[in-house]
């Protein structure tokens, strides 16, 4: 009981410090108001950026156009648009580059501290793309052109783009598909193109169009957001039918095909603006206080309340538990089978286990995932969180097989001896004796690498199962808010693996005998 | 028909044969005593009486099954004969009445209420009914012991083998692990025993297996043995446990490990507490205040010193006898006068003489009090 309190404890006290790193951010910008006019850039021309630090999404192409324009520029990754713009606003980065549209919206939305530079990079061209060769382009080409044509496409762009938030809407799948349905990934972090908007539905100007030039062919759309680095794996191995829409580069066309250019744009830049990380003048710490709050009651609605978001979260929070829970058990049971296997004292079958643990072992878990998915059941259409669970089982399966076979073989062998002595078959001295008293070693042990998984599996979203970390992803490209959702997510999880701990604790200690009571049940 | 059989067993590792060609029967309600220097297959013979070893050849017969047969159910076997291992190996995850409670149960099917009843009895023959709920890392090693040989009872077995059953035990254990031992002797039971313990085998047993070479080297009731050894090697074996050896290779040797085991010898001896602290004392003043001090400063690192320890039956004739003869060469230091004057005369109070067997070699006799 003792140990329960505590653990409570520990959790209320680390939430309360998690809280406070959720406010730090906040707390730093908490008084800055939002320019009344537009914000005014720290930086006029590109010219201007030589030498500097610029930011771009993972995944991205747009350092090569940059590298065309301006000289010596340093490169860094980030995994989306708002962390690259809050790099810039850290002052970890000079400038973020993304797609003049997206630019725009994360600029409306900052209020303040970040805005466009007045010059471009240069124009490129966003399509659709297919596996290479697919019959399917020279169709959507020509749709393309038509819609082009009777003035869709502009008036989709305007749709997308505009401040109408309630025009966003996407047609209802209600016609006829005779052709069937085709799977179309879309990567879900670039406001206004793709976005997850209320009660989590995909929403953006390629997925309307791509929903216009389905409807025309008479196919349905299954549509699915995957994190841009893995967009392209899942075109090219045929997990879905088509993807988009991304620039066209050349590096890109030859390992897919793409299709005519849905929308010409541009390459924009975010630079800080004038007066931003400035905060507006000397407020006095009641106003402070009071903004602080505000701006932690704003966070709180943007990423949890709007558009229904807690829902996605709470899906997330569902897939996390599910994949977790399954490859937890599933992968204890696999460990057992080795442990059974290597018990039985062939050696090529140890040779084997071993090989295959340095296989899992040695190779991160989110490669073992895309070749898993990508690969092996690249050519099926068994489900990502499947794929998931089999890829988490068979990791957990190995370290599980090392955790129990290293306790089982620190059994002293009198144990079996003794037990052998006394009459037993070899299989209940392991099944009475052995196995038991391992248990109480690495049971402990056991727990703390299954909270491990739980939080490996925040790799999940590079094939397309969207868990918690996804969720919060999507919200944050979204909000553009880069820290409430990440940290919300932090204490999500945290909160999450300390519940599991605590439980599978319990239950630990209900099945180690040595803390049981002193009494023989049953006698008198 | 004797309860076991043994004839021709042989037992061969890749690089080591440690039972070469053993021939022996047991009948019910014998004794026997195995003794023998270490590394003659004492244990590896018991070991292969119920199959926890496979025999490389040679015959087992035990209640007239063969145990080497490999369609002979082992478990079945074993029930009938329990074993006690010198590590004791009492099962860490249960209370110590169902260390002794769970193989009838479990193989015999008997009730809970009934194993916990005989239980509480065999705990009680050994002297441990309070300890029945207690785990068995709470109990001492010779509480642990008598443990084991109540759960080996437990299962009711018409053979006990002890495996080295004290040799794991400080010295003040030791004895009370020997008096159940002897009193389940006494009862009748049939056991089978691999001991250092010369008194149990003199006293205790009906007979005594010597063993050495991987064969029983001579068999016999335990005065035949231990006053008549027919063969050299039993008496030289018997005549090596009456003594105590030590070598010191070494000036950085492990004196209190040299004396904990000088100690060890003399309680064996039922020697007094001061004929056990007079030896200590010598061997101290001797060794460790003279001999290797002055190995120290002549430059030797490795003075070769051979200290054997003698006595007679019931600790009487205590002599000491050190060889110091690779010290020789640079003078001798016993009789060269360098000794501490004190020491010196200390060592003359607690010897009745001192004999030089020859130069090197002395032997110092202990003045009996």
């Amino acid at each position: 009981m003792r140990a329960r309190t505590w653990t409570l404890r520990l959790v209320a006290v680390a939430c309360a410090v998690l809280c406070a790193l959720v406010l730090l951010p906040v707390v730093a910008s908490a008084s800055q108001e939002p320019a009344a006019s537009g914000p005014e850039p720290e930086y006029q021309t590109l010219d201007e950026l030589t030498g500097k630090q610029f930011a771009y999404v993972n995944g991205s192409v747009y350092n090569q156009y940059v590298q065309k324009r301006v000289q010596d520029t340093g490169e860094s990754f980030y995994a989306s648009l708002p962390d690259c713009v809050a790099a810039v606003e850290g002052g970890k980065a000079d400038a973020a580059v993304q797609l003049s549209y997206c630019c725009q919206a994360v600029v409306n939305r900052k209020g303040g501290t970040v805005a466009l530079l007045p010059e471009n990079v240069g124009e490129v061209e966003e399509a659709f793309f297919f596996p290479k060769g697919d019959p399917l382009i020279p169709k959507f080409n020509e749709e393309i052109q038509k819609l082009e044509k009777d003035g869709t496409i502009d008036e989709l762009t305007k749709k997308w783009v505009g401040t109408d938030e309630s025009a966003k809407t996407l047609p209802n799948q209600d016609w006829d598909a005779p052709n069937g349905t085709l799977k179309f990934a879309t990567s879900g972090v670039l406001d206004p193109f793709s976005y997850v908007g209320a009660n989590g539905e995909i929403l953006g100007y390629d997925v309307d169009l791509a929903l216009r030039i389905a409807k025309d062919l008479g196919y349905h759309l299954d549509i699915s957001t995957i994190t841009m680095d893995a967009i392209f794996a899942s075109v090219q191995t045929g997990k879905v039918d088509f993807g988009g829409t991304l620039t066209k580069t050349p590096e890109r066309a030859e390992m897919v095909d793409f299709t005519e250019k849905v929308m010409p744009t541009y390459i924009s830049v975010i630079v800080k603006s004038k007066d931003g990380g400035q905060t507006s003048g000397a407020a006095n710490s009641a106003t402070m206080g009071r903004s602080f709050i505000d701006d932690i009651k704003q966070s709180f609605i943007k990423t949890f309340v709007q558009e229904n978001r807690w829902e996605l979260i709470l899906s997330g929070l569902g897939v996390t538990a599910i994949i977790s829970l399954c490859s937890g058990s599933l992968g204890t049971l696999l460990g057992y089978v080795f442990v059974t296997l290597r018990r039985k004292g062939n050696k090529l079958v140890g040779k084997l286990i071993d090989g295959y643990q340095a296989i899992i072992g040695g190779v991160p878990i989110v490669v073992v995932l895309m070749v898993l998915y990508y690969v092996v059941f690249g050519s099926t259409s068994i489900p990502g969180e499947i794929v998931a669970i089999l890829a988490f089982t068979l990791s957990f399966g190995s370290t599980a097989s090392t955790t129990m076979w290293t306790a089982i073989k620190g059994i002293d062998i009198g144990q079996e001896e003794s037990g052998l002595a006394l009459g037993y078959e070899k299989r209940a001295v392991f099944r009475k004796i052995v196995l038991p008293q391992a248990a109480q070693q690495f049971l402990p042990q056991l727990i703390s690498q299954f909270v491990g998984l739980v939080k490996e599996t925040a790799v999940v979203g590079y094939i397309a199962v969207q868990d918690l970390t996804r969720a919060s992803d999507l919200i944050r490209a979204r909000t553009m808010d880069a820290f409430f959702p990440l940290v919300s997510t932090a204490i999500i999880y945290f909160v999450l693996c300390r519940l599991i701990a605590h439980a599978l604790n319990r239950l630990a200690d209900r099945i180690n005998p040595t803390s049981k009571p002193r009494k023989i049940r049953g006698v008198k | 028909m004797s309860l076991i059989e043994i004839s021709h067993l042989r037992k061969e590792y890749p690089n080591i044969t440690p039972l070469k060609d053993v021939n022996a029967t047991v009948d019910k309600g014998e004794v026997i005593s195995i003794i023998g220097p270490s590394g003659t297959g004492k244990s590896t013979l018991l070991r292969c009486l119920n199959r926890l070893e496979t025999p490389t050849s040679g015959q087992i017969l035990v209640d007239g099954v063969d145990m080497c047969d490999p369609a002979t159910d082992l478990a079945l076997m074993r029930r009938k004969m329990g074993m006690v291992f010198q590590n004791y190996n009492l099962f860490g995850h249960k209370l110590v009445a169902e260390n002794v409670m769970m193989a009838p149960m479990d193989l015999l099917g008997m009730p809970k209420q009934e194993a916990w009843e005989q239980a509480l009895k065999l705990l009680d023959m050994v002297g441990l009914k309070d300890k029945a709920l207690s785990w068995p890392h709470e109990l001492s090693g010779g509480q642990r012991q008598r443990v084991a040989i109540a759960r080996g009872l437990a299962m009711n077995p018409q053979i006990l083998l002890f495996d080295e059953p004290t040799s794991a035990l400080d010295p003040t254990m030791v004895s009370e692990v020997l008096s159940v031992m002897t009193g389940l002797a006494e009862r009748g039971l049939t056991m089978m025993v691999v001991t250092h313990e010369m008194r149990f085998a003199r006293d205790a047993s009906t007979r005594v297996f010597y063993m050495d070479q991987g064969e029983v080297w001579e068999a016999g009731p335990p005065e035949q043995i231990f006053e008549h050894p027919s063969r050299p090697e039993t008496h030289d074996f018997i005549f090596r446990v009456r003594c105590w050896h030590y070598d010191i290779s070494s000036t950085s040797f492990d004196l209190p490990g040299m004396l904990a085991s000088l100690e060890q010898y003399c309680l064996r001896q039922f020697m007094g507490g001061r004929s056990v602290n007079t030896c200590e004392m010598l061997v101290e003043e001797l060794v460790a205040n003279h001999l290797v001090p002055v190995a120290r400063t002549r430059g030797m690192d490795d003075p070769q010193l051979h200290l054997n320890l003698f006595a007679g039956e019931g600790g009487v004739d205590i002599a000491l006898e050190i060889d110091y003869r690779s010290m020789l060469p640079d003078g001798d230091p016993l009789n060269d006068g360098s000794q501490d004057p004190i020491s010196a005369a200390l060592v003359k109070g607690l010897v009745d003489k001192t004999v030089t067997v020859e130069p090197g070699v002395v032997r110092y006799h202990v003045k009996q009090r």
